[in-house]
């Protein structure tokens, strides 16, 4: 037992890490000098502070803008199976009212208007048909474009028919959110649409920063080695201390990009909201992350503590998964090998990141409990199950604890294999080296000491 | 302060790469690694600095292990080992603060070390430049590692092993590839090392080099010590065998007739192989009576060259 204890925690001396600080701001500084990175994070932060725009252009609730394109349209309402007149002179007034259509003229059908609206009242729903002439300066998309109007309008048309307020609008069109819960049922912990929504944003922006990021991370590793460097290095740090330093400085630099771009949306944001409402509308985000955030985040009421324990557990995740792609490239000898080199972090992030993706989907229909606890423990996938779970309320603050430390844990050993198999991967100049080498190198193996030469 | 290094062993699967080398260097001055191409001596250049771990022995500096991270070590490595994409400054600073120098220490070190070695333009470009429309001076950083020769590379790898004033300094091959004034400027800064009581470990295939500096060597084959310890002392222990002469007629017949060894001919004259001085003497009284009229007569030890070439040649592979 004791022999298990001293080979599968080793013991690391003060010594080993020494030097990682100077390692850590040499990398970090020379990162943030480099052209193309100031490239990217500019190119980032236009896209974060011009993002709302974009996402409010494309959103279904944005407002046609502008005037109708048609010159004269034509209005009829079928109820069934009859004609009704009332709605359509209701709507010929509300249009000949509204600022959109104020240089169209409704006519009548035998006109031969440009554009030809058809309104269907079924039971429960509204169909609205626009027939165009092609052979008038009319096209499909200003067609189209006149469908859209009426369908974003048209609450606003039935509000102004039946002598409603925009006020009314407005308290009619407010969103509404669902969440339905079990009473006392512990065996079926099912998610709303929302709380999986919340998941699969955070699995995809945490798949963002472990891919760029994992690249970043191998590629700076494996210039050590290309470069030849590391042999002067050796001489003053130990390998454990220029791996800690150099994955450290590349997590810092992206978490600061990663919240430039954040810091980016919050002001686009902002400003884009403000400029539509002509005032100060105070700091916010879109309002389609709202709803999101809205329906996803209940866990933080319950617990505001959630917040800070899971950017812990997000970050410490990120380590370890960076550690990974450390190791992915010490492997390699040149960058042209580290496509090659980086398959097995990338499989390994492929995975662990579906894993929760999947169970954010199956979760919608109902899950076991321990397999959300199994998955939010294991080190490797935590990172993507718990902070979901945790803000949702589904896991306790405390299941959030423990899988802090089950990473911590995991971060520990996979530093030591790390450094321990780098010692040797410096010095090798060959094809990549494969899991099953590295394994035999590390010690952990069976036969203790083995090397890449064998 | 002495350097040990007893019985190291390093082996790599099947294939023992060095196999219980063991020297010492009791006093400061240069100790020569020598040996074929695979011998060994980057190998143990990288146990000594602990940058790969021994299968058996140990380096002692000062009777205890030698930690790289407690002791001051300057490294020359055989390949150019710098970032292609950093400012030279930008490297060297880092390489400094690696050491735990200051940076106020390390930028006079550094403004120390370029002029010795004349690569200020690279490390100080003209501070600014005069741009005549907006009239505003444009400072340029210090040039990138690839924008280098591979000489001035060399140079600035040199400066880095150097800033910290180290105790031990280890140099493999330090003149490859340097033109024969850079040569000399390194010959000069090791001289100027070995004067200020450093420890210096040399490999190098440059035997006239090695002959300039080191007083003690090892050459190695297949990782094992085939000649070992002070190189005068092993230079006589060969005795006098190698023998030059030069005359104004054709010296074949005499040669031939004392069935001498010719090692080369050349215009300049006859390297001959003898068995000692009495066999030279013989020739020189043979020289003598036949009235040949000698130019030049030397007999001397064999160079460190022909020691090498007899200890690890192709006959001893």
């Amino acid at each position: 037992m004791r022999f298990l204890w001293r080979k599968w925690v080793p013991t690391m001396r003060k010594l080993d890490f020494q030097g990682w600080k100077k390692i850590y701001g040499f990398t970090l500084r020379q990162q943030w000098k480099s052209k193309t990175a100031r490239i990217m994070t500019v190119v980032f932060l236009l896209v974060a502070l011009f993002a709302p725009v974009l996402m409010d252009l494309f959103s279904d609730e944005h407002e046609t803008v502008g005037s109708c394109p048609a010159e004269t349209i034509s209005v009829a309402v079928q109820n069934g199976e009859t004609e009704d007149g009332a709605m359509q002179t209701s709507l010929a007034q509300w249009m000949e009212e509204t600022d959109y259509f104020k240089e169209t003229d409704i006519v009548s059908a035998e006109e031969k208007p440009q554009a030809a609206v058809a309104v269907t009242v079924q039971p429960g729903s509204y169909e609205i048909g626009v027939t165009f002439d092609p052979e008038c300066d009319l096209s499909r998309g200003e067609a189209q474009e006149l469908a859209d109007y009426l369908e974003q309008n048209w609450k606003r048309y039935l509000v102004s028919a039946n002598g409603l307020s925009p006020d009314t609008l407005g308290a009619v069109s407010q969103p509404v959110t669902v969440n339905v819960e079990a009473l006392e049922d512990s065996q079926n912990e099912a998610i709303s649409q929302a709380e999986y929504w919340t998941s699969y944003t955070l699995i995809m922006a945490l798949i963002l920063i472990l891919s760029i990021g994992g690249e970043a991370i191998s590629a700076s590793v494996v210039m050590e080695k290309s470069s030849k460097v590391v042999e002067l290095l050796m001489t003053s740090v130990k390998p454990m201390a220029i791996v800690l330093g150099k994955v450290l400085a590349m997590i810092t630099y992206l978490l600061i990009q990663f919240a430039l771009v954040i810091a980016g949306f919050f002001v686009g944001s902002t400003v884009y909201d403000s400029v539509k409402a002509g005032s100060f509308q105070g700091i916010r985000l879109p309002e389609a992350l709202h709803s999101l955030i809205d329906g996803g985040l209940p866990g933080i009421a319950q617990n505001w503590l959630v917040v800070p324990a899971v950017i812990v557990l997000c970050l410490l995740g990120i380590l370890l998964f960076s550690i990974v792609a450390a190791l992915a490239g010490a492997t390699v000898s040149r960058i042209e090998e580290l496509a090659e080199g980086s398959k097995i972090y990338v499989i390994l992030l492929m995975i662990c990141a579906y894993a929760g993706l999947m169970l954010s989907i199956t979760a919608m229909d109902g899950i076991s409990p321990a397999l959300i606890y199994g998955a939010s423990l294991f080190p490797f996938t935590s990172v993507f199950v718990a902070p979901a779970y945790a803000f949702s309320g589904k896991i306790s603050i405390w299941i959030v604890l423990l899988a802090i430390l089950l990473l911590i844990a995991a971060i520990w050993l996979a530093l030591r294999f790390v450094a321990g198999v780098y010692g040797y991967l410096l010095y090798y100049k060959g094809s990549p080296v494969k899991f099953k080498q590295l394994w035999k190198i590390s010690g952990f193996g069976k036969r203790k000491g083995g090397d890449l030469h064998e | 302060m002495a350097l040990q290094v007893q019985e190291i062993i390093k082996k790599y699967g099947e294939n023992t790469v060095v196999d219980r080398l063991s020297f010492t260097m009791e006093d400061p001055g240069v100790y020569a690694l020598l040996g074929r191409n695979g011998a060994g001596k980057t190998t143990t250049i990288r146990i000594i600095l602990g940058m790969l771990a021994s299968d058996g022995g140990s380096v002692l500096w000062n009777g205890k292990p030698l930690d790289p991270m407690q002791v001051n070590v300057g490294y020359l490595a055989e390949e150019r080992g710098l970032y292609p994409k950093y400012t030279l400054m930008d490297q060297l600073l880092y390489f400094a603060r690696l050491k735990n120098m200051s940076a106020q220490e390390a930028k006079r070190q550094i403004a120390y070390w370029a002029k010795k070695l004349e690569v200020e333009e690279y490390l100080y470009p003209a501070t600014s430049v005069k741009n005549s429309k907006a009239g505003k001076g444009k400072k340029i950083p210090s040039r990138k590692a690839d924008e280098l020769s591979k000489g001035n590379q060399q140079k600035i790898q040199l400066m880095a092993a150097l800033l910290s004033d180290p105790d031990l300094i280890v140099m493999d091959e330090p003149l490859s590839g340097l033109d024969p004034v850079n040569a000399d400027l390194f010959k000069q800064i090791i001289h100027e090392c070995i004067e200020r009581g450093k420890y210096i470990i040399m490999s190098s295939h440059q035997m006239p080099t090695i002959e300039e500096f080191c007083s003690d060597i090892t050459i190695l084959n297949r990782g094992q010590a085939v000649v070992q310890g002070n190189l005068n002392e092993i230079k006589k222990s060969y005795g006098r065998v190698n023998l030059f002469v030069k005359a104004d007629s054709s010296l074949d017949p005499y040669i031939a007739k004392m069935n001498l060894t010719v090692q080369e001919k050349t215009p300049d004259g006859y390297h001959l192989k003898v068995t000692g001085e009495t066999q030279a003497a013989e020739f020189l009284r043979l020289l003598v009576t036949e009235q040949v009229p000698i130019v030049k007569y030397e007999l001397r030890e064999p160079s460190l060259h022909e020691i090498f070439v007899e200890k690890v040649g192709a006959d001893n592979a």
